[in-house]
């Protein structure tokens, strides 16, 4: 607890640079098409990549005839299982070693859903690469496919894993990928209560829909090694994984993050070792680009699940019992499969206060569909969606304001949850207790934008066809993986008093280059401008985790401030010397050394002094850091729709998003981040699906077929930063990046409810299935 | 993309160029549905010849009896133009829905007719404007009611290379409504839409044109609900007489976009909102 004012409520009004929206530093350069992303750059003979992906969805590999595709003129490489080192691994770009079950192989013998590798090729020119992967000719020996992770976990189902290399998957001959169940048991089950409610929620197949694609060019420096420019949130997990899976040193492989086009979680995957594979074989650079349709089907998915709920409550609004049991496919590959399941459960149940009995069941199971992976809210999402409508119809049973009902039975300042400990990401978590909230300035908040109570009453009287209604929803998530995640930053200092900030954090789009900027900035008296951000290169940065599990803030953030005040104690020597004073009655200000009595130096005297004139030296630290804990940001959501009870069509009137991120370090990139994360979720909630036929393909891989809401049909969204002071945070923050996407499922489920009296348990809340739950519901 | 594009600068030297060309050729307006078919995979034509600009096919014309939509008149034009907003109402009512602000600048009437897609909102209304469509081939010229020119999903009656030159309205004073129920504001395909067209004599409705789009093989002219509104008084029963007659005509099916029921039903709610729009 190093920061200024430690406690909860502090406004960080002393702040001069962090908690202010300076502009964000890569702004200027994308908003005028700098090349900066990873295809802007151009590589002399670069070849071309394209894969050959599985029209099966299950199926072995009997022969596979690559002569003709050797002979496309043009081509250099074609690659199939028998070219790459068979290794078992993830493409989970996790901590090491990864949670997540090694059951992938760069190339196999064996294809596992349609879209899944077969073969891949590189040649002098797009067109060759993509004749030659036409005359690959392939002899399949299809097998009985499963798509529902209902019937794979059945006895008899087929075994999408039946190789005895893998490891890691618990019950590989049911299909589990993954499981765990926990308990907290202080009775007997549900005897207490007074109702008990139970229900499933599902949500389907859902896709990133970053702007950019899955992009990579691996190419060779100087001394042979390969480099890697990737689109990715995870450059050092890039460099093991790939060194893993092709058999490398580390040391031979460079990893170069540039600008990103956004990732929410599909690029935390690692899918770069293909293109490195073939950049090896070829010795030439190679780049592969994915098309949109590859991105939809062969990057990776959100996990869809099935979420079943039973609790119980008493009249007074005590909750008795909770029992969560969700079921998640994870596809083909068990990419995230324990931590995302984990995470539906670790950062929902600690949120509210259960009296008695808690159990949670979860299971990942694999099917032959496209694999799920990371996505923004991280299992959060799908488990919001339920504990939160379950909330609503709790509070309607008992004849309690829904409102009322939440603000009783949430985790309060000071308080923790067993489940803490009980469940981390893949292993034991760590204790906790909440260090800052603002989750109830922010349900007061929202309730008085949306004019709740105004509403909740105008709305109980309406008639005709088209009704209004409005529903809440609040949720937390975490600020990183506690004693997982980790993250370093190094300051060197330039000559004329600015700073180089060095740091493996990965901004996709973020902002989080900015932030970082800033913190640093704060410690050392100068404005953003003065600190030159580079990130990231596994050559030049330190080690950083990687952009996911909203850590960057918080963690990377951490190292940056503390990187900072260590170049801060190592300026303030100089400055005393120059001085004349001791360094304790010296501070960093407006880019000077500033004593009590008013005498000052520019930092670039310092600068100077360093390295040219006395004591030389590089005034430069390293600095790491990770969180014993991860505090949760919360977040209070208030939605207003207008449902059509002839049609089933609903519109999204008024979003209030009302989120504490601790001290928002720029403010304006804080909205932004939560305003996106919002309307991300409000596409979940009426919108997207993937869809697929009977034998697996996908039906609608396209931006033409999968309906994302376009600025049109974005309502009105307004984000209110609720401030509040996270003592373990840099500057009293927390994370904001993830959070936004799990409010607009529940919070418009309920608003429907209010409005109509038919509740949606399935997503997305299209016409068809509003109008078929009204319908239901006999309310027409 | 083709290797060859034709542009011929007249329909005379169109009609003289065309035995030159290759056989397997397309013509193109505003390339909204040929381009992205073509980015998709699903146009081979060694040729497309380029009608856009042809003058025979630009503009609004006014004569006595009927308002004349020239083919390659560009479907944003539609809002501007005095004529359509005198006299065609229910296609000035479908404009707005009409894909996006920026595909509404590319597109043709013309091109949503000829690829005669059921969905199509332009023909949708068009055909509830009782319009004509107005074909030449050489020398040669005909003339149809547009509800005539589909024989099925993307198919015409169109000859081999067969020009649609554009459409006439009749010019009699109606009112109407278009109506459409699609995934999202813009860029959505809709599920079911209703086109309609009426004379109205206080509330009694002299004429009645209903057309239906994404409901049936092709955009719909429903005959018997037509029919039958002709003479009735604008009322809730006259409204919900006439959905459960249209929900009778339509042949909806199941695909990516809805389900058969759903549009089936929604054909009755939007026809009786239309109707109801009209008493308002």
């Amino acid at each position: 607890m190093t920061d200024l004012k430690p406690g909860n409520g502090m406004n960080a009004e002393e702040l001069k640079v962090v908690n202010k929206p300076v502009r964000k530093q890569d702004a200027l350069g994308l908003a005028c098409g700098e090349p900066v992303f990873a295809d802007d750059q151009e590589f002399k003979g670069l070849l071309h990549a394209r894969l050959l992906w599985s029209p099966h969805a299950h199926a072995r590999i009997k022969k596979i005839d690559v002569s003709a595709a050797l002979k496309v003129p043009g081509v250099k490489a074609v690659l199939t299982y028998k070219d790459v080192p068979r290794v078992p691994h993830t493409t989970a770009g996790q901590g090491y070693p990864e949670p997540s079950p090694y059951d992938t192989y760069t190339l196999d013998n064996k294809v596992r859903y349609v879209g899944d590798r077969v073969a891949a090729v590189a040649a002098e020119t797009l067109e060759a690469a993509q004749e030659a992967v036409s005359r690959i000719k392939v002899d399949y020996e299809v097998l009985p496919a499963v798509l529902d992770p209902f019937e794979a976990m059945k006895d008899g189902a087929p075994v999408i894993h039946d190789e005895p290399d893998s490891r890691n998957i618990p019950d590989a001959k049911r299909n589990i990928a993954a499981k765990f169940d926990f308990e907290v048991k202080n009775g007997e089950w549900f005897k207490e209560a007074d109702h008990v409610l139970e229900h499933s929620w599902s949500i389907p197949y859902l896709q990133h829909c970053a702007l950019e694609p899955h992009t990579s060019i691996a190419y060779f420096d100087n001394f042979g090694r390969v480099v890697l420019r990737t689109s990715t949130q995870v450059p050092f997990h890039v460099r093991r994984i790939v060194a893993q899976a092709l058999k490398l040193p580390v040391k031979k492989i460079r990893v170069i993050k540039p600008r990103i086009g956004g990732g929410f979680g599909s690029k935390q995957e690692v899918l770069e070792d293909i293109v490195a594979a073939l950049a090896l074989k070829t010795r030439r650079p190679v780049k592969l680009e994915y098309t949109r349709k590859e991105t939809f089907v062969s990057s990776r998915t959100r996990h869809p699940a099935v979420c079943r709920m039973k609790a119980g409550v008493k009249s007074d609004g005590t909750i008795t019992d909770a029992e969560m049991e969700i079921t998640l496919n994870t596809g083909a590959y068990g990419s995230h499969a324990l931590t995302v399941m984990m995470c539906s459960g670790s950062h929902t149940i600690p949120m509210y206060k259960v009296k008695n009995n808690i159990r949670f069941v979860g299971r990942s199971v694999y099917t032959n569909l496209p694999v799920a992976g990371a996505y923004r809210g991280y299992g959060a999402t799908q488990g919001f969606f339920a504990w939160e409508c379950m909330m609503d119809m709790l509070a309607e049973r008992i004849g309690m304001d829904p409102v009322e009902f939440r603000r009783k039975n949430y985790i309060r300042l000071g308080e923790g949850s067993p489940v803490f400990k009980a469940m981390g990401e893949g292993r034991e978590g760590v204790e906790q207790v909440i260090t800052s909230t603002g989750l109830f300035e922010a349900i007061q908040k929202g309730a008085d934008e949306i004019k709740w109570a105004e509403k909740r009453a105008k709305y109980a009287k309406q008639s005709g066809p088209v009704r209004r209604g409005v529903g809440a929803a609040c949720m937390m998530q975490g600020s990183g993986i506690p004693e997982v995640d980790m993250a370093s930053a190094t300051i060197k200092m330039n000559e004329d008093g600015s700073f180089n900030l060095l740091v493996g954090a990965a901004d996709l789009g973020t902002g989080s280059d900015t932030i970082l900027a800033q913190i640093a900035a704060e410690v050392l008296g100068v404005k953003t401008e003065d600190i030159v951000v580079t990130s990231s290169d596994t050559d030049v940065t330190p080690f950083d985790v990687g952009a996911y599990a909203s850590s960057t803030t918080f963690i990377s953030g951490g190292a940056a401030k503390k990187a900072a005040e260590k170049v801060r104690d190592m300026v303030l020597a100089v400055g005393a010397k120059i001085l004349d004073k001791k360094p304790e009655e010296l501070r960093l200000e407006g880019g000077r050394v500033v004593a009590a009595d008013g005498a000052s130096c520019a930092l670039s005297e310092v600068a100077n002094t360093s390295l040219y004139y006395y004591d030389q030296h590089q005034i430069c630290a390293t600095a790491s850091h990770y969180g014993h804990t991860s505090p949760p940001p919360f977040q209070a959501n208030f939605a207003e729709v207008e449902v059509d009870t002839e049609t089933g069509k609903v519109r999204v009137l008024d979003y209030v998003s009302c989120v504490d991120c601790g001290t928002a370090i720029n403010p304006q990139l804080a909205e932004g981040q939560n305003d996106g994360a919002v309307v991300n979720g409000i596409s979940h909630t009426l919108s997207e699906e993937m869809e697929f036929s009977s034998n697996g393909t996908p039906l609608n891989a396209s931006f033409r077929r999968y309906k994302i809401l376009s600025a049109a049909d974005t309502p009105p969204v307004r984000t209110f930063i609720i401030p509040t002071w996270e003592p373990n945070g840099p500057f009293g923050a927390k994370s904001v990046s993830e959070i936004g996407i799990n409010g607009p499922l529940p919070a418009i489920a309920n608003a429907i409810y209010a409005a109509c009296g038919a509740r949606l348990f399935d997503a997305p809340f299209t016409p068809d299935r509003v109008l078929a739950a009204i319908k239901k519901a006999g309310k027409r | 993309m083709p290797e060859f594009i034709a542009k011929p600068a007249s329909l005379k030297e169109l009609w003289k160029q065309l035995p030159s060309l290759p056989a397997s050729r397309r013509y193109l307006a505003g390339g909204t549905d040929l381009v992205t078919a073509d980015n998709a995979g699903a146009e081979t034509s060694e040729c497309w010849v380029d009608i856009g600009d042809l003058p025979e096919l630009n503009g609004v014309r006014e004569t006595s009896s009927a308002v004349f939509i020239g083919s390659a008149v560009k479907v944003s034009e539609l809002e501007r133009s005095a004529p359509v907003r005198k006299w065609c109402p229910v296609l000035l009512a479908a404009v707005p829905h009409f894909a996006s602000p920026s595909l509404r600048n590319m597109a043709t009437l013309g091109g949503n007719a000829a690829n005669a897609s059921p969905c199509a909102d332009g023909v949708c209304a068009l055909v509830a404007e009782d319009a004509c469509v107005s074909l030449a081939l050489g020398g040669k010229r005909r003339r149809l009611p547009l509800k005539d020119l589909f024989s099925g999903p993307k198919r015409t009656a169109l000859k081999k290379d067969e020009l649609i030159l554009g459409f006439e309205v009749p010019k009699r004073p109606h009112t109407g409504a278009y109506l459409k129920l699609g995934p999202r504001a813009r860029f959505g395909i809709s599920k079911a839409a209703v086109a309609l067209a009426a004379e109205l004599s206080g509330r009694r409705l002299t004429r009645a044109a209903v057309a239906l789009g994404s409901v049936a093989p092709v955009p719909l002219y429903a005959a018997r609900t037509s029919e039958w509104l002709a003479g009735r008084t604008l009322s809730a029963e006259t409204a919900a007489a006439a959905a459960s007659l249209v929900m009778s005509e339509v042949s909806p099916i199941t695909d990516a976009r809805s389900e058969a029921a759903y549009r089936r039903e929604m054909c009755g709610v939007l026809l009786s909102r239309a109707l109801e729009s009209l008493a308002a």
